[in-house]
């Protein structure tokens, strides 16, 4: 029998782990948890808008003058020809080109050109910095948002918000660490389903895993008490179950009896803290209305804007909205600007609200989809409901808070929205920004399961200096 | 920093270390058989165990901690082997006799309990990904859970781990294979299904083969596949090109990775032996009886070209006598597109009005005595009961025209009088289809169709290049004899195979235990963890194999052992010695997995409704958790009566959603064999909150009302039941303060009393007052919520 192997490497790990190659395995095999942060962090806590179903950039933000002069014609095949699209248009053989279906302006001192569909964002240009060079791999939404969120386009892996509540950890005692809030399109256009890995803890502890807040009812299940149990009973019978647990431990020396208890007490707390979160009636009018008429709806995106902010000001590390509704393959004319007009007061206010709030200095904010939208037709180019498929090549997305360099937009596409043009973003690049805006190096952020050291940004990425600021 | 420290942490390391890993690898003590290890001291064979961890520990200067209380044992033991608490009555019994027979004897009746087998399910179906739906957009529900009876019930039987494995990898593959062989190799077909609009169908199919590909590489070899996908693996001897080769085993079936229904072809409709049988009497006798009217055998002709007036056929020449075409089943007709026509004699002695019952397939024409009845133009299979017609029968001979309809794909008909007698079997006969299940199973492909694997650049689907044949990774020596999945599966319970025995037992060591002696169970390889007790592994890998691979004899070796016998009580100090108790010099104390708390508590409220498989079922889950996460296109609607009270491996598991009183449970994504156990705030929201539990702590009052006379009485037979022993005076006084502090809460505001008392479907006892179970209620739950009872002691 041969364990000799074991041995030596136990030894290296163990005992004795002398000399450089030992210290780099060691470090390669345990990861580096306990030195994040590595540098000192712009940002502490991170709200991330994720818009499923993918907006359109070249309605919303990239403004393409040739698709507009030349609408109707065939994009080149110098430019489409062999490009992987979705099957809603892998078959189709004419793509001609769609000019943009909103009107484009220069915003602010930057002059960021922002479509008149998203007013309330343009209004704020000068806090926000533009990625235009942003690119993926996925065609597809689940593989695509999956890949976005955790660096891997299948299953399985832990999300971002589960590794910075891993690295980083908790900042609250009674709020979760990281909190995902859906919401979708009052039409329900589109079939968006947000799968509970978006916000799954992959290998890492599942305490890592995000905590979904329904959109009804109490954002946490089994928050209630039972009927018949008020708050001093219920008190009463936590206190039971510590003294129980006390007696316990005295026979049973085992600390996970006295971990259990202490977990008792917080979830008795946040039974409390919880419900203080959603209550709204502080709120001054001028603050609500300047998240939309949407605000008050449980679960609608305002509601959800609102609540981030709440729960960033509270100790909440992590805030994960999505929003489904933007995947107009059809009816792009009249869905895209239901969509705006629901998304972007709400999407500016909280941007404003954490900058009155001096929160947005170390909040960091990302907005934006999976992937882009074709500059080419879905569907008849004359038709009422055509559309965009989905578009991976080259999209916009924007940032703001926390480290980033305000009021610039950074990269382009070539003149048909179509292929990245200059300082292309991939997305393991802005995982790796983000990260490094949180002090943390996303080479060295590491965990090791199944023999291997995983990473947000698997073998990949490179911090983007042109955005920080 | 230096540069090699830099490039070890980028990954570039590995690059560096390449050379000497692969020194490494093919003597990694993984990839070389188990040996038959001489144990330290030569003895019985559950006390072999002890030897080896008796061996570790004196190395350490320390021993096996004595005997759990005779409770705590039983508690133990019946929770690790059936997943459910001792009965008051057993628990009395083992006290009175806590003997070394009285506990083997209890050993032997939890192995023999159905209840053994559901048990050692869990583990399978979080390995095998198991889900009621497929996952993704539209979540469709598929038939699966025929294939976890099938579990159960090879685990009640205890079919050899050999047999399991040719069965679950290939059983449709086995000499004339039964329909419970086919339907265990739905095992590979349990993977999610990504029926996603705008989805690229061989996409999926592809998905699907490394889903298959990897769950066989965990569960067998322990090795982790993953990497090998798009690059030759960095630390374990698998290269990209081996990763396909074994891919390839899996890459001869028809699937194609269309369909978005639950059903994605290939499949089976299975329904159990018993109701199978029952069908087959029926289908017979409906065929043997005869009806009232006198009828002539069918003749037929064609299928031939349709034509528009067909009765000038009957006097055309070609028509065949058919004798085997029985009334009130479904036959065949050639696969020929066209139309058939069938005609017979109907002869009755007074007029009558006869009702007829008909199925065919694409369309149906019937003429009687030359009138046309009915004409059907509709796409469709045949089927009984499609279509009924009434014929006027008139004294006599009568003369009835079918045309049959077949626009391609095999054709069919179906021709039934309808008489009182025979719809009630026909009725009870559908009845019985309807119960069968549409599982997803393996097939192979006819020679002339098989596919060409190819190794796939960085994995992606449209990217094949070399092609690779079926093999397994060379560090293993001689491969499979033949090309086949049951080549494959007699392989890897070969003495070839160094990994599946000890992986194995690795596994059961960590469902007793909560820790395996590898505690890496889904990596044996290079860069997994080394064995804490490699010399025990070994042993028991080749003791496993000597056993004829029987895992109830592994269970039992085990949980007869000393080591697994200790007391869990210990010092601090010993626990913060040795915190993950690697060297076992204490009972392996933990939480209890979620699934098990909830029937745990059902359990002891009286509540659990142990009825074994059957379809998934819905139990109480707060409003609206699958209508948000499906934009309420599916609704939860709870079911009533005993479902509520089932098991919760019969839960119904939407792959999207999971069920949401549980807890640190592999999301059934991908083959997982790690246990996770965490502690969260949230965990307590649920055994405080869930309806479950609220309900179980009520039905335990009720329980312990007639159980005792006194509150002492009652609140020490609560405790008894749930911790398996005496509460001490300093634990009853908390209960008794608690208890009467409820009373006087409850006294004073009976409303919240009978609030208390309505949660849940189950009605209170009528004879007790509702102010005292209430508050023996509270008392429950506390009891319910200790960390005692949380834990496997």
């Amino acid at each position: 029998m041969n364990f000799g192997n074991e041995i030596s490497r136990r030894a290296l790990l163990v005992g004795g782990g002398q000399g450089l190659l030992g210290i780099a395995l060691r470090n390669l095999l345990a990861g580096d948890r306990n030195e994040v942060p590595h540098f000192a962090p712009r940002a502490k806590r991170v709200v991330w808008m994720v818009q499923n179903g993918a907006p359109s950039h070249v309605d919303l933000f990239d403004d393409k003058p040739t698709l507009r002069g030349r609408q109707g014609e065939q994009i080149p095949d110098s430019v489409a020809a062999g490009r992987r699209f979705s099957t809603m248009t892998g078959g189709q053989t004419a793509r001609p080109m769609l000019g943009s279906i909103a009107k484009f302006a220069r915003h602010g001192a930057s002059g960021a050109t922002v479509s008149d569909l998203l007013p309330h964002t343009a209004a704020i240009a000068d806090r926000l910095c533009f990625v235009k060079s942003m690119h993926t791999t996925q065609v597809n939404h689940a593989p695509a948002i999956t890949f976005l969120l955790t660096g891997s386009e299948r299953p399985g892996r832990p999300t971002l918000g589960s590794w910075l509540s891993y690295g980083l950890g908790r900042m609250s005692d009674d709020l979760p660490t990281y909190v995902a809030l859906t919401s979708r399109d009052r039409e329900a256009s589109c079939g968006q389903i947000f799968y509970d890995w978006y916000w799954g803890s992959g290998f890492l502890p599942s305490a890592h895993q995000g905590v979904k807040f329904r959109g009804e009812g109490d954002p946490v299940l089994y928050l209630q008490d039972p009927s018949g149990i008020d708050r001093a009973l219920r008190g009463a019978m936590v206190g039971d179950v510590g003294a129980l647990n006390a007696l316990r431990h005295a026979v049973v020396g085992d600390p996970e009896i006295v971990a259990r208890t202490q977990r008792y007490e917080l979830a008795y707390a946040m039974q409390a803290s919880v419900p203080e979160l959603c209550d709204l009636s502080a709120e001054p009018d001028s603050v609500l209305a300047s998240y939309g008429p949407d605000v008050r709806r449980k679960g609608s995106y305002a509601y959800n804007c609102l609540m981030a902010r709440r729960l960033l000001e509270r100790g909440t590390r992590f805030v994960q909205i999505m929003h489904a509704g933007w995947d107009q393959h059809r009816n792009l004319d009249t869905q895209l600007a239901i969509q705006c007009r629901d998304t972007d007061a709400p999407s500016a206010a909280l941007v404003l609200d954490l900058a009155r709030r001096g929160l947005l200095d170390d909040t960091l904010v990302v907005w934006g989809g999976e992937f882009g939208r074709t500059p080419f037709v879905q569907g008849e180019i004359d038709a009422k409901n055509r559309g965009r498929d989905h578009h991976p090549y080259a999209f916009t997305i924007w940032l703001a808070g926390g480290g980033v360099r305000a009021g610039t937009t950074y990269g382009e596409s070539d003149e048909f929205g179509f292929d990245v043009a200059k300082d292309g973003v991939h997305v393991h690049d802005l995982q790796a920004t983000v990260l490094h805006l949180l002090g943390i190096d996303h080479e060295r952020f590491t965990y090791a399961f199944q023999g291997r050291n995983y990473r947000l940004t698997d073998v990949h990425g490179n911090v983007v200096r042109g955005l920080l600021g | 920093m230096p540069s090699l420290v830099r490039a070890c942490r980028t990954g570039a390391a590995w690059l560096v270390l390449a050379g000497a890993a692969a020194a490494q690898q093919a003597s990694h003590w993984a990839f070389t058989p188990p040996q038959r290890v001489v144990p330290p001291a030569q003895a019985g064979s559950a006390d072999t165990i002890d030897a080896f961890v008796g061996a570790a520990l004196a190395k350490r200067g320390q021993r096996l901690a004595p005997p759990a209380a005779p409770g705590e044992l039983l508690r133990r033991v019946t929770l690790d082997l059936t997943g459910l608490p001792p009965t008051p009555e057993a628990i009395a019994a083992f006290e009175r006799e806590p003997s070394e027979a009285a506990y083997l004897a209890a050993v032997d009746r939890l192995l023999a309990s159905h209840a053994y087998a559901e048990r050692m399910a869990w583990p399978w179906l979080q390995a095998a990904r198991y889900a009621d739906t497929d996952g993704y957009q539209n979540d469709p529900t598929r038939g699966m859970w025929a294939w976890r009876d099938w579990l159960v019930e090879a685990l009640h039987t205890n079919l050899p781990f050999d047999r399991l494995t040719e069965w679950m990898l290939a059983g449709d593959l086995l000499p004339e294979a039964s329909d419970e062989q086919r339907l265990a190799s739905g095992f590979l077909r349990n993977g999610a299904h990504n029926g996603e609009g705008g989805r690229i169908a061989e996409e999926t199919r592809v998905e699907s083969l490394f889903d298959r590909t990897e769950t066989v590489g965990t569960v067998w070899l322990g090795l982790t596949m993953e990497c090998a996908r798009c690059h030759d693996h960095k630390h374990d001897p698998i290269s990209q090109r081996e990763y396909y080769a074994l891919a390839a085993y899996f890459d001869q079936t028809s699937e194609t990775g269309a369909g978005n229904d639950g059903r994605a072809r290939p499949t089976m409709r299975y329904l159990p032996p018993a109701q199978k049988l029952r069908a087959a009497e029926l289908r017979e006798r409906l065929a043997a009886t005869p009806s009232s009217v006198k009828a002539s055998a069918w003749r037929q002709l064609g299928p031939q070209r349709k034509v528009a007036e067909p009765l000038p056929l009957l006097a055309a020449e070609g028509w065949r006598t058919v004798a085997e075409y029985a009334d009130g089943v479904v036959h065949a007709l050639p696969d020929t597109v066209g139309a058939t026509y069938l005609r017979r004699t109907l002869t009755v002695e007074r007029d009558v009005a006869l009702p007829i019952s008909l199925g065919s397939d694409d369309g149906l024409r019937v003429w009687c005595n030359g009138e046309l009845l009915l004409s059907r133009d509709v796409r469709r299979g045949a089927a009984p009961d499609q279509d009924a017609v009434t014929l006027a029968l008139r004294t006599g001979d009568n003369e009835l025209l079918l045309e049959i309809d077949n626009t391609g794909g095999i054709g069919g008909f179906y021709f039934d009088q309808r008489d009182a007698e025979r719809q009630a079997w026909r009725d009870e006969l559908a009845a019985l289809e309807r119960q069968a299940a549409t599982v997803l199973v393996m097939d192979s492909l006819p020679v002339d169709r098989r596919r060409t694997t190819r190794v796939l650049d960085r994995g992606a689907y449209d990217r094949g290049g070399a092609v690779v044949g079926p093999g397994v990774p060379t560090v293993f020596g001689a491969g499979p004899q033949g090309d086949d999945r049951l080549a494959l599966a007699r392989w890897l319970t070969s003495p070839a195979n160094p990994l599946a025995a000890r992986v194995a037992v690795n596994r059961a060591w960590q469902t007793l235990f909560g820790r395996g002696l590898v505690t890496t169970p889904d990596d044996f390889g290079t860069h997994g963890a080394p064995p804490s007790h490699p010399e025990l592994l070994d042993w028991l890998a080749v003791w496993f194999v000597d056993s004829g691979w029987d895992a109830k004899a592994l269970h039992r070796l085990i949980v007869t052992s000393a080591t697994y016998r200790q007391t869990a009580s210990a010092s601090a100090e010993a626990y913060a010695d040795d915190p993950d108790n690697v060297w076992l010099a204490r009972g392996a104390r933990r939480r209890l997995p979620s699934w098990l708390l909830r029937d745990q508590a059902l359990a002891l409220g009286g509540l659990l409704v142990q009825r074994v498989g059957g379809p998934p079922v819905r139990p109480y889950q707060p409003d609206g958790v699958w209508e948000e996460a499906t934009f309420g296109q599916i609704r939860y609607v709870r079911d009533d009566g005993e479902a509520l009270y089932r098991r919760s491996l019969y839960t119904f598991w939407r792959r999207i959603v999971g069920p949401t009183n549980l807890f640190d449970e592999a999301p059934r994504q991908a083959c997982t064999v790690r246990e996770s156990r965490t502690n969260s705030p949230l965990h307590a929201l649920v055994t405080w909150n869930d309806e479950a539990y609220v309900e179980a702590a009520r039905a335990m009052a009720g329980r312990a009302t007639a159980a005792g006379t006194t509150s002492t009485e009652r609140i020490a037979w609560l405790w008894r039941t749930a911790t398996a022993r005496p509460p001490t005076a300093a634990e009853l006084d908390v209960l008794l303060r608690r208890h009467e502090d409820a009373l006087v809460r409850y006294r004073a505001n009976p409303e919240r009393a009978a609030a208390l008392l309505s949660v849940g479907a189950a009605p209170p006892p009528a004879d007790s007052s509702a102010v005292e179970l209430a508050a023996l209620a509270i008392v429950a739950a506390v009891i319910l919520n200790t960390d005692e009872v949380l834990s496997r002691p």
